[in-house]
């Protein structure tokens, strides 16, 4: 034990060494000066001083932060070149920079005088955002597909053996304990993937397991267990920016709700209000889901199944809005069982996250469902450790859930210092 | 199935994964060699606090691959709080491959007030600026362009930004409601928090307060119902000075009231000395610290304790050592704490806590806390026996010599490293919800 430990410690201190070893000074303060460049470019320099505006010129190098020197160089047979070379001085030495820009041999002279300012901006970037200027710069990228689909990143990529597949798998365990208490926890996952613009496919498994151990007096112990699994997949086809097809399936099983294992199949069709394209920011969907469950009970139920089968049906609408003032969002969901319409379930979610003055934010979220639906609880009562510890799903009419809060600060909100000291 | 036949049905499930593998990669042809530009960058972005689909479907003109093996750069993100309650950020961009050694640190602020559309926008332009320059040899570069947008800024405004009325002070006041409730049971939560702090390079300043109180109510089997409360309160303030770049000083006085902890009143004032081996200026990447602290409590209890007392003052003194570094290979953090009662130097507490996360080969993560303490001053416990439902709930502090936690666990990826498409149908409700 003890050499484990001295081992340990062995290897945390060669790890922070190494690191220390590979570590790279901290980055310059930010400047509010503009970044004085000295530029040297053969008959190109006052076209991109006129371009080029976010940084400032000088006549001498020695008052220079930044030297940009431009160099053409010998013309192949179909191409002509540029490399640039930016030295960095004073707030910016031992930061230089190489790049090159190549244009065919019948570029216009437009084309030319664009492709250089273009490349001595993508240079000076790195300089000029530590200035004033550099709130103020960004990079437009004008995409290939504008107006057709979208693209999923720079280019759709040329060789994916995997043709998109990614695969996945997990596993974590935790425990606590101490003289009178403890608790053990496990779960594993695997999942399959592929995503792509037109369909989306995820496949997963999940199982995870609880235990706990309450000594509540010198002869009593109590000791629970629980655990729940699941077998999922989803199949969706893209119909356009604001259709989308598929199904899902599921095989479960959990104890806290008396299910020994739920099978179901529930093909489903989504209506986007606004384009897919724009969720991150705002979406409004409206999905229709119907097919067959299975229930398998692990004791017998209030109603005195131990097995039975229902068609089902639910519709869901759905809202989500990321905005600069704040984020919102809501949904509905009601689900029915066709042959036994009384059982039935209506869920409501709303939430929001909104800053009203500059300081003040409001957050607050709420939920409340009605619940008809609870066909497959335990007949048998349960006892006061599985109410306590809710090892349990108990019957219910109702389920609500409220949060409510408020944040507000003021003062010198921007003081951009760190100060790690003392910790907090 | 006896342990041997599954042994061999699971051996012969991964030698089947394994053979497939190198075949699938075998079956493909190498693209045609394109024109003199280079791909898109692939981009491995290290950051827990992105929005990424956000920077997904807004900096389009990169590759998002999976792991750092087979990336052009790395991108780590680390974050650390500002003196004014923001988040200051630093962008380390890792060249890798073609850009082995070309390395670029980009840092900026969000304020605590931005939203956080506001901070995965500004984040994203960051992005996108540091990226900028390593792109321009790809087939994306030109189609990509340096904007400058001077904003037309009020005069005085930057002169009002220059001198702070509020001479670095910020404040902040946030409270919370909580109900849930079913037939059967109810949950009332209520929580108050308030902070005064003023941060500068030299000092810093923080006053805090809190409340927290917690109601259940369970209707039992036989009609009678259990009602649990839990209450606890804390106010402190904390002084530190900066004596050099790795020396600090520091003072601390609080006050606070808990009824798992059987403290009506627990008043305790320390003050001690901090020592970084690595400048604090580096504390976002790595930081080494040992802090010593000599101090004094004051008890008023609740209820009568183990040891017969309904208060009592005591001295003590602690020392903690703490490391944390978040490396390109992942983030470690480990810490020892040590505290003794000077009335009784027998009443004394060791706490080691270690946790790791790092990926150790490609597509292959691994993660660990672990915790253990010794503990032997557990003066304030409450004299009798706690009821069942007490300890169900963890109503009340139990008397133990050790505690113990650990985690362990892994992930592992593989197949495509793709990862730049956003496909959101289907999502379901709640994926927006925080």
């Amino acid at each position: 034990m003890k050499r484990l430990l001295v081992g340990a410690c062995c290897t945390l201190l060669c790890l922070v060494s190494r690191s220390a070893d590979a570590q790279v000074p901290a980055p310059p303060p930010v400047t509010a000066q503009p970044v004085r460049v000295f530029l040297t470019c053969d008959g190109c320099d006052a076209a991109l001083k006129t371009a080029v505006t976010f940084v400032e010129y000088v006549a001498d190098r020695q008052s220079a932060t930044l030297e940009v020197l431009i160099e053409a160089q010998p013309p192949q047979a179909d191409a002509r070149s540029w490399t640039f070379t930016y030295i960095g001085k004073g707030a910016f030495a031992n930061q230089d920079r190489k790049l090159s820009l190549s244009l065919p041999a019948a570029a216009s002279a437009d084309e030319v005088r664009a492709g250089l300012a273009r490349i001595f901006k993508f240079g000076l970037v790195e300089y000029a955002i530590r200035s004033d200027a550099g709130a103020h710069l960004d990079v437009s990228f004008a995409s290939p597909e504008a107006g057709g689909q979208p693209s999923a990143g720079a280019g759709t990529p040329v060789h994916d053996p995997w043709h998109y597949w990614v695969f996945r798998l997990g596993m974590s365990t935790d425990r606590y304990g101490e003289r009178t208490q403890s608790s053990g926890y496990f779960s594993g996952n695997v999942s399959a993937n592929r995503t792509t613009e037109d369909w989306k496919i995820r496949i997963s498994g999940y199982k995870s397991g609880s235990t706990s151990r309450y000594m509540v007096s010198d002869v009593e112990t109590v000791n629970t267990k629980e655990g729940d699994w699941s077998l999922d997949s989803l199949v969706v086809k893209s119909l356009g920016e604001h259709w989308s097809a598929g199904f899902t399936t599921a095989l479960t099983s959990s104890t806290y709700s008396n299910q020994h294992r739920v099978a179901n199949f529930n093909p489903a069709i989504e209506f986007d209000f606004f384009p897919y394209s724009e969720s991150s920011q705002r979406s409004l969907t409206i999905q229709y889901a119907a097919g067959p469950s299975h229930y398998e009970y692990a004791e017998i139920t209030i109603y005195g199944k131990v097995a039975e089968t229902m068609p089902r049906h639910s519709v869901t609408a759905s809202l989500g809005l990321r905005q600069p003032w704040g984020s919102a969002g809501a949904s509905a969901v009601f689900s029915q069982t066709l042959n036994e319409p009384d059982f039935n379930r209506l869920t409501l979610n709303g939430s929001f996250n909104v800053r009203i003055i500059k300081g003040l934010t409001l957050n607050a979220s709420g939920s409340f469902a009605r619940i008809r639906d609870q066909f497959y609880l335990e007949q048998s009562s349960a006892t006061e450790e599985e109410i306590l510890l809710r090892l349990r799903q108990l019957a219910t009419g109702h389920r609500y859930s409220i949060n409510f809060g408020v944040t507000y600060s003021f003062g010198s909100l921007s003081n951009a210092t760190v100060n790690p000291r003392f910790g907090g | 199935m006896s342990t041997a036949t599954r042994a061999r049905v699971v051996s012969g499930i991964i030698a089947v994964i394994l053979l497939a593998l190198p075949r699938i990669a075998a079956a493909q042809v190498p693209p045609p060699q394109t024109a003199a530009a280079a791909p898109p960058l692939r981009i491995f972005l290290d950051c827990y606090q992105c929005d990424v689909d956000h920077l997904r479907r807004n900096v389009r003109f990169v590759d998002y691959v999976r792991d750092r093996s087979v990336a052009d750069l790395h991108v780590l993100v680390t974050t650390q709080g500002t003196g004014g309650g923001g988040t200051s950020w630093v962008v380390k961009f890792i060249g890798l491959e073609r850009f082995l050694g070309l390395d670029k640190t980009f840092t900026f602020n969000t304020d605590q007030t931005a939203t956080s559309d506001e901070q995965r926008r500004e984040f994203a332009r960051i992005f996108r600026l540091g990226l900028v320059a390593y792109a321009s040899d790809t087939s994306s570069a030109s189609q990509l362009e340096v904007t400058f947008k001077p904003a037309v800024s009020p005069p005085g405004q930057a002169a009002e930004k220059a001198r702070d009325p509020w001479r670095r002070w910020v404040f902040r006041l946030s409270t919370n409601t909580s109900l849930s409730g079913e037939a059967t049971s109810e949950y009332k939560s209520y929580r108050f928090n308030g902070s005064a702090s003023r941060v500068t390079d030299e000092w810093k300043v923080n006053i805090s307060a809190s409340q927290n109180y917690n109601q259940n109510v369970f209707k039992l089997g036989d009609g009678h119902k259990f009602t649990s409360l839990s209450e606890s309160g804390n106010a402190s303030a904390l002084v530190v000075k900066s004596l050099t770049g790795k020396w600090s000083w520091g003072s601390r006085a609080s006050f606070s009231t808990s009824s798992f902890s059987n403290t009506e009143r627990a008043l305790a004032a320390s003050s001690g000395i901090e020592f970084d081996f690595f400048p604090y200026s580096e504390s976002n990447r790595r930081t080494l610290t040992l802090q010593y602290m000599l101090g004094v409590t004051d008890y008023t209890y609740r209820e009568v304790t183990i040891f017969d007392k309904v208060e009592e003052t005591v001295p003590n003194h602690t020392l903690n050592a703490s490391l944390g570094l978040r490396q390109p290979w992942g983030s470690i953090g480990a810490s020892a704490y040590f505290i003794q009662h000077l009335s009784n130097l027998d009443q004394l507490r060791l706490s080691l806590y270690g946790n790791a996360d790092v990926r150790l080969f490609k597509g292959f993560s691994f993660y660990t806390y672990a915790s253990y303490s010794k503990i032997k001053d557990q003066i304030a416990l409450r004299k009798g026996e706690a009821s069942e439902e007490e300890i169900l709930l963890r109503l009340t502090q139990q008397a133990t010599n050790y505690s113990y936690n650990y985690s362990v666990g892994f992930s592992y990826s593989f197949g495509s490293i793709f990862t730049s498409i956003v496909n959101p149908r289907f999502n379901g409700p709640g994926f927006f919800f925080f």
